[in-house]
């Protein structure tokens, strides 16, 4: 296979799936509407293909750590058996069986849990260190926090009953302006980038770089 | 001594009891229905019965404090109002947490698998995955959760494409809710709600204000508002009294540490004064 040719016909299947996708979705073409449905099927399929890949790159990174006994390798080892020993009691049981679900109910889901709600210490560790109001713009930023914080549960209600008109107020006019501006800045971004990789004048992700 | 620098982790330690307290003791604070959640609920109640309702369940543990609650509340609301119920997911863990609504409300409730509650596997590709299954929905669950062939569940029979399907709620604490959308609501117009994180505001705040969101629960108060609305208390009323406590408790600690930070730097700047002199 020829250099140009590896280097060319990604960039071929990017444009002809791209431009029957975008189609597709303005015009009602019958037989783009089921070349479009096939395209959008295996698109899923090399996604769970991605699945597979990141299992292989975790196994490799952390077989190389415990080949050269990096630090914490152990955690590693504890990784492996875990990830390897859940993907078998999975496949040899699958995930409906009791045992899986056992180890998903007393293991899994409460170990995920705690792991994300210790976020809560590090948000009590900036409100200590972190929020401090060194300039206009960080009294404002704050005392709107303050305002949506109170506003959001009931002691702020009791402490004063307009509180909730406040968030309400904050969140709705100017959120949603400041969020309007982004969403159509970023937007004209990723056409742009779209039509730039349908065209194939961005080649980044094909493992090149861009012209 | 320097309070600013006391040992954080007194802090954390206050914080757990203030969290704790309300858990075991709940306090009843007021609770306002916000718009929005009043409008997800009043869609749910004008939908006849028999409606067919889709359920895109990105609860993972990560977001179960939030999603999980919204999510339980609604289906609790479908389920009272005689509607059928598809869940799908593109998050991995999603089906798990489906599997228990099949379990812990549909089948007490005299849902019959397969025709009036369908769990549906884990579809990686995120928003490719939406617009599978919004343009060939039987294409995309060949087979359900459990292995059944689609065509042995007669609720799958009876969709042919989004049209079929009388509303989507979406749960999730990221970008699920835009994807259905882009995807489904602007190209087949079914009413879309949402059920975010607290933070997630920013993101949905402008689909609910142009009306492409029907309706939006917002973090653990959301799912306590619309507990409130079906008069079926759960894990949202429930924890609302400790999240009280504790945006009660941040905010003290933004406030009081503002006022040493400022008594510090005014001393620092007296001092600095004195040595100039």
């Amino acid at each position: 296979m020829s250099k140009s040719f590896r280097k060319e016909f990604p960039m071929w299947i990017g444009l002809v799936s791209g431009v029957i996708v975008i189609v597709d979705y303005f015009f009602n073409i019958s037989i783009l509407s089921t070349l479009s449905k096939e395209i959008v099927q295996w698109r899923n399929i090399v996604a769970a293909f991605a699945l597979a890949l990141g299992v292989g790159n975790l196994t490799r990174i952390h077989s190389h750590a415990i080949s050269q006994k990096k630090e914490y390798w152990f955690f590693s080892i504890l990784l492996l058996v875990t990830m390897y020993g859940y993907l078998a009691l999975g496949l040899i049981t699958t995930s409906k069986s009791a045992p899986y679900r056992f180890f998903w109910d007393n293991m899994f889901q409460p170990l995920s849990g705690t792991w994300y709600s210790m976020t809560v210490f590090y948000m009590t560790s900036a409100c200590w260190r972190a929020f401090r109001i060194r300039t206009p713009q960080a009294a404002v930023m704050l005392g709107a926090a303050v305002l949506a914080m109170l506003g959001q549960v009931g002691i702020g209600q009791i402490m004063w009953s307009q509180l909730p008109a406040i968030k309400n107020w904050l969140q709705g006019p100017f959120t949603t302006a400041g969020m309007r501006g982004i969403t159509i800045g970023a937007s004209l971004g990723m056409i742009s980038m779209s039509f730039r990789v349908i065209l194939g004048l961005e080649r980044s992700h094909l493992g090149g770089v861009g012209e | 001594m320097n309070i600013l620098k006391t040992d954080i982790r007194w802090f954390h330690a206050i914080l757990v009891l203030v969290i704790l307290v309300p858990l075991f003791r709940p306090m009843g604070l007021p609770l306002t229905i916000t718009k929005p959640v009043k409008d997800a609920y009043d869609l749910v109640e004008s939908l006849p019965k028999g409606s067919i309702v889709l359920h895109a369940n990105d609860v993972a543990p990560s977001n179960e404090a939030e999603n999980w609650c919204q999510l339980l509340a609604m289906v609790k609301h479908n389920v009272a109002k005689g509607h059928r119920i598809i869940l799908v997911s593109t998050v991995a863990e999603g089906p798990m947490y489906s599997d228990r609504i099949r379990r812990e409300i549909a089948e007490p409730a005299g849902y019959v698998y397969g025709k009036d509650i369908v769990v549906l596997p884990y579809r990686a590709g995120n928003e490719t995955a939406v617009t599978a299954l919004a343009e060939d929905f039987q294409g995309t669950y060949k087979a359900d959760y459990y292995g059944t062939p689609s065509s042995q569940l007669p609720l799958m029979q009876e969709v042919k494409s989004m049209k079929d399907i009388a509303m989507v709620g979406c749960w999730t604490s990221g970008d699920l809710g835009l994807w259905y959308i882009r995807q489904v609501e602007a190209k087949y117009r079914t009413p879309t709600v949402t059920g975010i994180v607290a933070v997630g505001l920013t993101l949905y705040g402008p689909f609910q204000a142009s009306g492409q969101l029907k309706g939006l629960l917002l973090g653990q108060a959301g799912a306590a508002e619309y507990e409130t609305l079906i008069k079926s208390p759960g894990k949202g009323l429930a924890a609302m009294d400790a999240q009280s406590m504790g945006h009660l408790y941040m905010v003290l600690l933004i406030v009081v540490s503002n006022i040493f930070y400022f008594q510090a730097k005014r001393q620092s700047a007296a001092a600095a004064g004195k040595g100039a002199r």
